[in-house]
């Protein structure tokens, strides 16, 4: 299989999607990417003497002590820090350093590192890495063509640099809620899409980077702002409000965007489709369809609501695909796990994950035009599964030494409780 | 980098936003666009330029953003002539970008056939190449339906709801770019193992279904229907989402214990921590009706700014939810030189400058402005070797589109 980054090494120090997420990018397709963790990094696990899943049925949330780690079948098991899907879904392929580095001989060993890698990737806060000596200015010294990328929430100048961030903070700044949804009230996503944004932006440009460096043989510090990553997809928006002075209405917005003629419609049972009608061809297709006349806007409205209420979903959509008309049922987490579709295009793949089996993921979203995997599919690691071997292989630190750094609690494969 | 040859054939969003990110990354980009233009150019919101006393014109803010930077060649493909600039054109790319948006006018064989051995052809389709659906009719609109995004967006008792523009589809664009780039890298690497040349399929649901959280872990794992949450997170955080101030609304993003206890401090409430409906972020989710009642009249009695200045003074990440106009003056983008100033039909209009900056690349980009349509041809067939009668031929027989300018 061709594997594309296969010859790049990574050592990675993120935490939550974005930064985790660029290094998935780069990990499948091909690169060698070290997650270099404290032994807390994943949370410490949850009290003893809870039982977490007594009274659990299969469908629904979890107790709330036990929840956001989503783990299988409810059951953080005998190490939680290896089941939680939150961690497992961005750090497949992955290895796990799990070295606590403020301990001070783990710096040498981490510029050891540093100086055998392609890349080093955060997504701390701006003063973190140099706080802890590794900073672009430190891996320079030991590996002067480095590329150093820091996915901050803000980037690491301006007033607002050291400010932390998640998706929806992002969401909110950037502007982009504003001009979302179609209420009065600013609308949240419901996942955390700058995390997306950020994470793609990350990978791009590391790989454009790499690109650079065998042009010309430079490395680079690249300071990416995932507000700023965020901010770009709503150019449109920004040169229509520089040129117009005029505010954006959301529900406007949305008929720019998209058309008059769009919408999410609820059929019978419950069911919603979303169709879109955007040229003048598909609107008079779809008022033939609706058997009224295709100039008042108003009457096709109320004509769509109708004549999906009137219909299952899947009778509904089979007459508009036939139409030629956009159109896509609104479906759940689960339906879409039972997709045909998505099935033949093998978009969920299962690989077996340490600590829980074998367990179904999205898969690399691109394949060559015949069809065949770009990405590979293993399991995310274990905490510090895989200390011993970069210790030994990329180090050269023999058993004893090795030894001596779990004892000394430099290194680890669990939790320290404090 | 050296500049590497981009030629873009795609007439909607996710090629247009492929190609734009390719050139913030230092590619040069020549759209091969249909002779009439291609379909980004007529869609999309547009505003009215009105000077006095002269013609009104209408800007299309999706194309004249994402084509900053960008030549146009625009042909007739169907004709003779056409075709062998395609292939010509073709030929001389690293990157070719084409996709399956109305108006597209060249097949993917012709790319692949006239590609140069090492070329990568970036093939973007809603629904990708192969599969019972491929052929499905598809939009920006719907695109958030089929990637699931849709069902877990909106208020819990109402409608699905989506984001506000073409995301989904730049997102691929985006993947595309990341793709494309590690192909070229990889060309550089260990140039005997390159397929030439390499077409990657990229399906915007595809990509939409990858760029889920935990979405698709919750039923994986648990069985559990992810559902819509409003402005609430979901499941297990609270608060992190938009709640209303006296003004607007503030973004509250509390995800740590150490942030939740920071948060009761900074609303001089600490008798919140030993309540033990909030005890932790998927507790005072389930009981997020109650909590956000019982902080309300401290966000009411505050404007967004002095509820953000507050929060942040006591260590709570927190956002002004802002409008359009607020981002464009943005103390932390203008700080960080995020603007670029775009001519626009004689108007400078302020548009982001880059999604992230690179060494190696300009700091600003000229020319300063999305091409119009065919603005290139003449100086692009010349580049291949017509000379002027040629061109001129071309154009008075409506085979090639060179306005005069």
């Amino acid at each position: 299989m061709l594997q594309l980054l296969k010859d790049v090494r990574v050592l990675e120090l993120t935490v939550a999607w974005a930064g985790p997420l660029a290094g998935k990018l780069v990990a499948d397709l091909g690169g060698d990417v070290i997650h270099v963790e404290h032994m807390n990094a994943r949370g410490t696990g949850i009290p003893a003497g809870i039982s977490p899943t007594e009274g659990w049925e299969w469908g629904t949330l979890p107790e709330p002590i036990s929840r956001s780690g989503v783990f299988p079948n409810a059951d953080p098991g005998e190490r939680p820090w290896n089941r939680q899907a939150i961690f497992n879904k961005h750090n497949r392929n992955k290895r796990s350093l799990c070295i606590d580095l403020k301990e001070p001989e783990a710096r040498a060993i981490f510029l050891d590192l540093a100086r055998q890698a392609d890349i080093v990737l955060d997504n701390y806060s701006p003063r973190v890495m140099a706080s802890l000596g590794i900073g672009y200015d430190d891996l320079v010294q030991v590996n002067p063509t480095v590329i150093s990328i820091s996915m901050s929430g803000y980037g690491h100048t301006g007033p607002f640099a050291n400010r932390v961030s998640y998706g929806p903070i992002l969401e909110a700044h950037s502007g982009l809620a504003s001009i979302s949804g179609a209420d009065d009230a600013p609308m949240k996503l419901g996942a955390a899409f700058p995390d997306a944004v950020g994470g793609i932006s990350g990978a791009l440009a590391i790989a454009a980077a790499l690109v650079h460096r065998d042009d010309t043989g430079e490395g680079q510090f690249i300071d990416l702002s995932q507000l700023e990553t965020y901010c770009s997809l709503a150019g449109d928006a920004f040169l229509y409000q520089s040129l117009s002075g005029q505010p954006i209405d959301p529900v406007e917005w949305a008929k720019l965007q998209f058309g008059d003629l769009h919408g999410s419609f609820e059929c019978e049972a419950g069911e919603w489709l979303a169709i879109s009608a955007q040229t003048p061809a598909q609107r008079q297709i779809l008022a033939d369809l609706l058997g009224v006349p295709a100039e008042s806007r108003d009457e096709l409205g109320r004509a769509i609501v109708a004549w999906c209420a009137a219909r299952t979903r899947a009778s509904a959509i089979a007459e508009l695909h036939s139409a030629r008309i956009p159109a896509y049922p609104i479906l759940s987490n689960g339906e879409l796990l039972g997709d045909a579709h998505l099935a033949h295009r093998r978009m969920f793949v299962e690989h077996d994950q340490v600590d829980v089996g074998p367990i179904s993921w999205p898969a690399f979203p691109v394949r060559t035009g015949d069809g065949d995997d770009l990405a590979r599919y293993a399991t995310a690691p274990a905490l510090g599964g895989d200390n011993d071997d970069i210790l030994r292989d990329l180090c050269g630190l023999d058993a004893d030494a090795i030894d001596r750094l779990y004892a000394a609690g430099v290194i680890g494969k669990e939790p320290v409780l404090e | 980098m050296r500049a590497r040859n981009v030629v873009d054939f795609s007439t909607g969003a996710a090629g247009a936003y492929c190609s734009r990110l390719l050139r913030t990354v230092g590619c040069k980009i020549l759209m091969a666009e249909p002779i009439a233009g291609r379909h980004l150019r007529s869609h999309g919101p547009t505003v009215t330029i009105a000077e006095p006393g002269q013609q009104t014109v209408d800007v299309n803010c999706l194309a004249e953003y994402a084509d900053i930077g960008k030549r146009s060649v625009a042909l007739d493909f169907d004709s003779d002539a056409g075709s062998a600039i395609r292939d010509q054109l073709a030929s001389q790319a690293d990157i070719l970008v084409w996709d399956t948006s109305p108006g597209q006018a060249v097949r993917l064989e012709q790319l692949v056939s006239s590609a140069a051995p090492g070329a990568v052809v970036v093939a973007l389709s809603h629904y990708g190449l192969r599969g019972p659906d491929a052929d499905r009719a598809g939009s920006a609109f719907t695109d958030w339906a089929a990637g699931g995004y849709s069902y877990i967006t909106g208020n819990a008792d109402g409608p699905p709801r989506v984001g506000g523009g073409p995301w989904p589809e730049y997102a691929a664009g985006a993947i595309a770019g990341f793709t494309a780039l590690s192909a070229i890298r990889h060309a550089n690497t260990d140039p005997s193992t390159s397929p030439s040349p390499l077409v990657l399929d990229i399906s915007v649901q595809d990509v939409l279904v990858f760029l889920h959280q935990w979405t698709f872990s919750l039923y994986t794992h648990q069985g559990v229907t992810k559902l819509r949450a409003g402005n609430r997170h979901a499941e297990s955080f609270h608060p992190m989402g938009f709640l209303p101030c006296s003004d607007g609304w503030i973004c509250v993003g509390v995800a740590t214990a150490l942030q939740w206890e920071r948060f009761c401090l900074a609303l001089d409430m600490p008798e919140l921590l030993l309540d033990p409906r909030f005890d932790t972020g998927a507790r005072r989710f389930d009981n997020a009706d109650n909590f956000n009642s019982i902080v309300a009249p401290w966000l009411q009695a505050r404007t967004q700014d002095e509820a953000v200045r507050h929060l942040q003074d006591h260590g709570v990440p927190a956002s002004p939810v802002q409008t359009i106009d607020q981002v464009a003056a943005d103390q932390q983008l203008n700080a960080r030189d995020f603007w670029q100033g775009v001519d626009v039909q004689g108007r400078v209009a302020n548009v982001p400058q880059r999604p992230v900056a690179l060494q190696g690349v300009g700091a600003t980009v000229e020319p300063r402005r999305a091409p119009v349509l065919g603005q290139h041809s003449r100086a692009v067939l010349d580049d291949l070797g017509y000379d002027p009668e040629q061109v001129q031929d071309l154009v008075d027989r409506g085979l090639v589109a060179a306005p005069d300018c």
